[in-house]
């Protein structure tokens, strides 16, 4: 699916006085990736978003979408990414029509299909008369579907999204989920900031985590879960005395007569190698959460 | 493109402010009109000048009798304090508006969009041009159709066509001028709120400089620096012309303030 660099961030650094909110950053998304960019809140990933949407300058470095400068040639940048934002700065009198209609203007002449906006106001299930009413009476929900919807109306190459299922029922998750898989198998870039790790686990390809501005991890999310460790039990028919030794990756946490309790990073094969001749009645293995793999990065202290 | 997708956006969002202020002023020209009418009918102008405090004559010059005159009370409505606060508060508050779309948030959606910076500055000067004249105009109409229906006994009495446009020119130039300055602070402020406070001390500080500038002839030096200096609609009404630097001085400062704000928008951070 890739073909070329979506996002190219270069040694990208912003400071506000003293505070520097982003120190160094490199990062690279690939064309028709679904990104998951990751940190606690503050560790700057809504400056690194702003940054790249030209709301915000860099002290020093540079990014780029598709190949334009985001300072520089920012319009065209612009032109290619559809942006859903945190916090979404609706005026309260206007009606949710009204603000398809002027972000539609604002993404040029014939960017937006009625026909593709009709589709997406459906699938989030906001019909013509919520589109109709004014946004003081929109629920939290509503108002972020509605700002799914002028996000993605343009059928932009790019999404920017940041929190975007904050709020959603799950149902509507799922509706947002199913939105995401369409557009990626149209090829579409897609870079999010969330907190919710479980979803990030079931939809992005790749994650980056920042912690204090400076990138702590960057990983496939297959391969996070592939070097994540593995707690294996393993029961024995009868009394089998602890291992002397266990092989590499592995590690004896705790045992009993008939018990070994092993921590497994990477493959199984080596352990079971060692297991063979001993008379093992069971093997029950736990797969790590995704939060307790990615907890440690979020903390301060590891690398 | 963009900035005329924002000015439509903007005017329908000011619509009922601009509206409401044009129709309040357009009502107080044809009351005045009916208050100058009722005193010419009744002669009351000599007593009126009889009831003013010899202080205050002498303070306000030569121009108490113009002022205390039919034409005088027709046009009060071009320099009356209240009016000027009144357009002044509406072209701080359009000004203001691109402070008020990054503290709202809107200007995330906008400027995510391939808009540049400049649209929102340029859309701001527009509605603020429209909507000023508008006002003015709708002050205008008041005046004339007042004098049409309420005062045709006292045509020749009319103040001239001449001199509600050098009072128009006069005020539309103060208007412009604190714009300029609105937006200039608008565009690095935080919040409307901050942007349209700050504008506010300083023009009552410039007033208030100018005021005590015209009182003291100590501090009339320091009156230059106020631009209510250079608004002197008394002088008109005692029949002097515009003096063109006046409004010039006045507009260069709204046009330096606006330019600021193109830089200043374009180099800040949202």
């Amino acid at each position: 699916m890739s073909t070329g660099t979506a996002i190219a961030i270069r040694a990208l650094t912003k400071r506000y006085g003293r505070l520097t909110a982003v120190r160094d950053l490199d990062l690279d998304v690939e064309v028709g990736e679904i990104f998951g960019f990751l940190g606690v809140n503050g560790a700057g990933k809504s400056t690194t978003i702003r940054i790249l949407l030209d709301f915000v300058r860099p002290t020093t470095g540079r990014a780029s979408i598709l190949g334009h400068d985001c300072q520089t040639d920012g319009l065209a940048a612009r032109a290619a990414v559809g942006y859903l934002p945190g916090e979404l700065g609706f005026y309260e009198d206007m009606t949710g029509d009204a603000v398809l209609d002027v972000t539609a203007r604002l993404s040029g002449a014939g960017a937006v299909r009625a026909a593709y906006r009709r589709e997406l106001s459906d699938r989030l299930e906001l019909s013509a008369s919520d589109l109709g009413r004014r946004i003081r009476d929109y629920s939290t929900g509503m108002k972020r579907k509605l700002g799914i919807v002028q996000a993605f109306q343009a059928d932009p190459s790019m999404l920017v999204l940041d929190e975007p299922t904050e709020g959603l029922d799950p149902l509507m998750q799922e509706a947002f989920y199913a939105l995401l898989g369409d557009v990626r198998r149209r090829g579409r870039t897609i870079f999010m900031s969330s907190h919710v790790l479980s979803e990030v686990e079931r939809v992005c390809d790749r994650i980056a985590v920042i912690r204090k501005g400076t990138l702590v991890l960057m990983s496939t999310v297959d391969d996070l879960r592939r070097i994540a460790a593995r707690r294996v039990r393993v029961i024995f028919d009868a009394a089998a005395p602890p291992p002397r030794a266990l092989p590499e990756g592995c590690e004896l946490v705790d045992s009993a007569p008939t018990e070994w309790h092993v921590r497994v990073r990477g493959p199984l094969g080596p352990l079971l190698a060692q297991l063979e001749g001993l008379r093992v009645r069971d093997l029950q293995v736990h797969e790590v959460p995704f939060e307790e793999v990615l907890r440690p990065y979020y903390r301060e202290n590891t690398t | 493109m963009a900035t005329f997708i924002l000015l439509r956006h903007s005017l329908r969002r000011a619509r009922t402010l601009v509206l409401g202020i044009a129709l309040v002023l357009f009502g107080f020209q044809l009351v005045l009109t009916a208050v100058a009418a009722s005193l010419q009918r009744t002669n009351a102008f000599g007593a009126l000048a009889t009831m003013i405090p010899e202080f205050f004559r002498q303070f306000i010059g030569p121009s108490t009798l113009a002022m205390l005159s039919f034409a005088g009370i027709v046009c009060a409505g071009y320099f009356h304090p209240i009016v000027i606060a009144s357009i002044l508060a509406l072209v701080v508050a359009l000004a203001t508006e691109p402070a008020a779309e990054i503290d709202a948030g809107f200007a995330d959606l906008v400027f995510s969009r391939p808009t540049p910076r400049h649209s929102a500055v340029s859309r701001s000067v527009l509605v603020i041009a429209l909507s000023t004249a508008f006002v003015l105009a709708a002050m205008v109409a008041g005046t004339r159709i007042g004098l049409h229906l309420l005062a045709p006994a006292y045509q020749r009495d009319w103040p001239s066509p001449r001199l509600l446009l050098s009072l128009v020119a006069s005020l539309g130039a103060l208007a412009w001028c604190w714009a300029g300055v609105a937006m200039a602070i608008a565009v690095r402020a935080p919040r409307r709120g901050v942007a349209g406070g700050a504008t506010g001390v300083l023009a009552l500080a410039a007033f208030l400089v100018d005021y005590v500038g015209r009182a003291w002839p100590a501090a009339q030096i320091w009156a230059r620096l106020s631009p209510f200096h250079y608004f002197s609609p008394l002088e008109l009404l005692m029949g002097t012309r515009l003096r063109p630097a006046n409004v010039a001085v006045l507009v260069a400062v709204g046009c330096a303030g606006i330019a600021a704000s193109y830089v200043l928008f374009a180099r800040r951070d949202i």
